[in-house]
């Protein structure tokens, strides 16, 4: 009770904060849209495909194929603030200093290529416990 | 694989019967959570409070990399916490479809801070990677929103982890994968310690793809770090001449450093600064937005000029830049640091004459700060009473 009383004078505070120092109708689509775009089609989307991979892969690539989809779209999700180099200024090359789209390639590259190094052990794996059974 | 279930439009919760919906893993990843949020927040707070001090607050001026590491462990751990809130999310994502949808007005405040708590997580996180990505596709200012926001987050956690505080206990208490008390049919997709090595292996590569604009060793990997830590005279730079509209001005001849104190003034040419003891010191430049870059900077100790007009050992000193518009053109630096042997005007960097992004004709270098207060292009140092 102690910790839900802290809790919701923090968030008067905050919510204060914002009434005093920003428009909280500027804020509001930025607090409320990613949750609407996540729960209409970020989480059906991958939850959808974590049930599919399931019910059309191979028990010895489920796993690899988990990790790799969670791998994916956590470096997606990151290579998005700087995939199309948005921020780049002309007068400073140091900011937004590498090619992001190769970045990102090498990064889906190499975990696709583990998942599918991952997945050809497990089968041998598999089969050989099925052949000494 | 025979049980062919119809699928419902909107779906109920119980529809949802992968393994993965569990609140032993929701408790891990939860917990994980909890800690980056608390890391961020306080690391978070420590940037502010050095930003903008209130009366209670110091910070030290050693160790000289603190800040580096305090501000690189913000942005690192807000990093991590994207893949951890997805997956966290995706184990509980059933309990949006909970029907009826409210059962007491309990209940009702519950699912309404729980939407605050996932609204406020979401804000914190995409609004600080795009701010370190330079891309402002808003119209409010980032960091009073962000700093607002962030207790509205860290206040909803709280209340959730004193809601959920019994179901916590008993989930981290038992073994992620035991099944005893799985019910019927919830036995389908990958195994849970599947799922959380899955969600550790999206924290790491997100990490590692990022974190070489903090990590030296690591430059090579993260390709996706806003900068290689690569710049002028080999350090990035966050605001170029150009952009701060100091190119003529920094380059004038007739450039004169004004250092004034309540006592007298003094008005110094670039060959008189030249001409006062050099220090040397290794330093880092360490941005709010968690790159640094440590540099050898040569030039007067800010405690020479402060000398030089007769100021005392115990104000605190401003700098004011060329800049003329911004937010960011001018800085105060504690006495603490004023007097202390490594803050320096800096004429120099890694042996070579400050480049105009970099601050020429001087700037502003002390230990353990956020490089936005390191103000470059100084025109005026005022000694305060």
């Amino acid at each position: 009770m102690a910790l839900a009383s802290v809790g919701v004078i923090l968030m008067a505070f905050g919510g204060w904060l914002v009434v005093r120092d920003s428009d909280p109708l500027q804020l509001a689509p930025w607090i409320l849209g990613p949750v609407f775009i996540h729960d209409a089609i970020i989480a059906p989307l991958l939850l959808g495909l974590v049930w599919l991979g399931h019910r059309v892969l191979p028990h010895y690539a489920q796993g690899p194929a988990l990790v790799a989809l969670i791998v994916c779209v956590a470096v997606t999700a990151v290579a998005g603030s700087v995939l199309t180099r948005a921020g780049a200024r002309p007068d400073n090359p140091s900011l937004l200093d590498r090619n992001y789209v190769a970045g990102w390639l090498l990064a889906i590259s190499l975990t696709l290529v583990a998942a599918g190094i991952a997945t050809a052990v497990n089968r041998r794996r598999s089969l050989r416990s099925g052949r000494t059974s | 694989m025979s049980d062919r279930r119809q699928l419902r439009v909107p779906p109920r919760e119980e529809d949802f019967r992968g393994r993965l919906h569990d609140e032993r893993i929701a408790a891990r990843l939860g917990a994980a959570l909890g800690i980056a949020f608390a890391i961020c927040f306080v690391t978070g707070l420590i940037s502010h409070g050095i930003q903008q001090p209130p009366w209670w607050f110091t910070w030290p001026t050693r160790p000289v990399n603190l800040y580096r590491v305090t501000q690189g462990l913000h942005v690192i751990t807000g990093i991590a916490s994207i893949p951890l809130l997805l997956a966290k999310l995706a184990t509980v994502y059933p309990r949006l479809f909970a029907w009826p949808p409210v059962r007491s007005a309990p209940h009702a405040l519950e699912r309404a801070s729980v939407l605050v708590l996932v609204g406020a997580a979401f804000f914190e996180l995409i609004t600080g990677l795009l701010n370190i990505a330079h891309w402002y596709p808003w119209a409010f200012f980032f960091p009073t929103a962000h700093f607002a926001v962030a207790w509205i987050a860290v206040g909803a956690i709280l209340v959730h982890i004193a809601v959920k505080l019994p179901v916590i206990r008993r989930a981290l208490g038992e073994d992620v994968d035991a099944s005893t008390d799985d019910t019927p049919g919830s036995n389908e997709g990958p195994s849970r310690r599947l799922f959380l090595l899955a969600a550790g292996a999206g924290v790491a590569a997100v990490v590692l793809a990022t974190a070489g604009a903090t990590v030296p060793w690591l430059r090579r990997v993260s390709v996706l770090a806003v900068r290689t830590g690569d710049g002028p005279q080999g350090v990035p730079v966050n605001k170029s001449a150009v952009a701060a509209g100091v190119i003529d001005s920094a380059s004038d001849p007739a450039y004169r450093l004004e250092v004034v104190s309540p006592e007298r003034t003094a008005s110094l040419t670039l060959d008189d600064l030249r001409g006062m003891p050099q220090t040397e010191a290794s330093l880092p430049i360490a941005c709010v937005e968690g790159w640094s870059a440590s540099a050898t900077w040569q030039g007067v100790r800010v405690r020479d000029l402060v000398e030089l007009v007769g100021g005392s050992s115990e104000s605190d000193v401003r700098f004011v830049s060329l800049q003329a518009s911004g937010l960011y053109g001018s800085s105060v630096l504690p006495a603490l640091h004023a007097r202390d042997d490594l803050s320096l005007l800096a004429l120099r960097i890694n042996g070579e004459e400050l480049d105009l992004d970099h601050g020429f004709p001087c700037r502003l270098i002390a230990s353990n700060r956020p490089g936005v207060l390191q103000t470059k292009w100084v025109q005026r140092i005022e000694v305060q009473a």
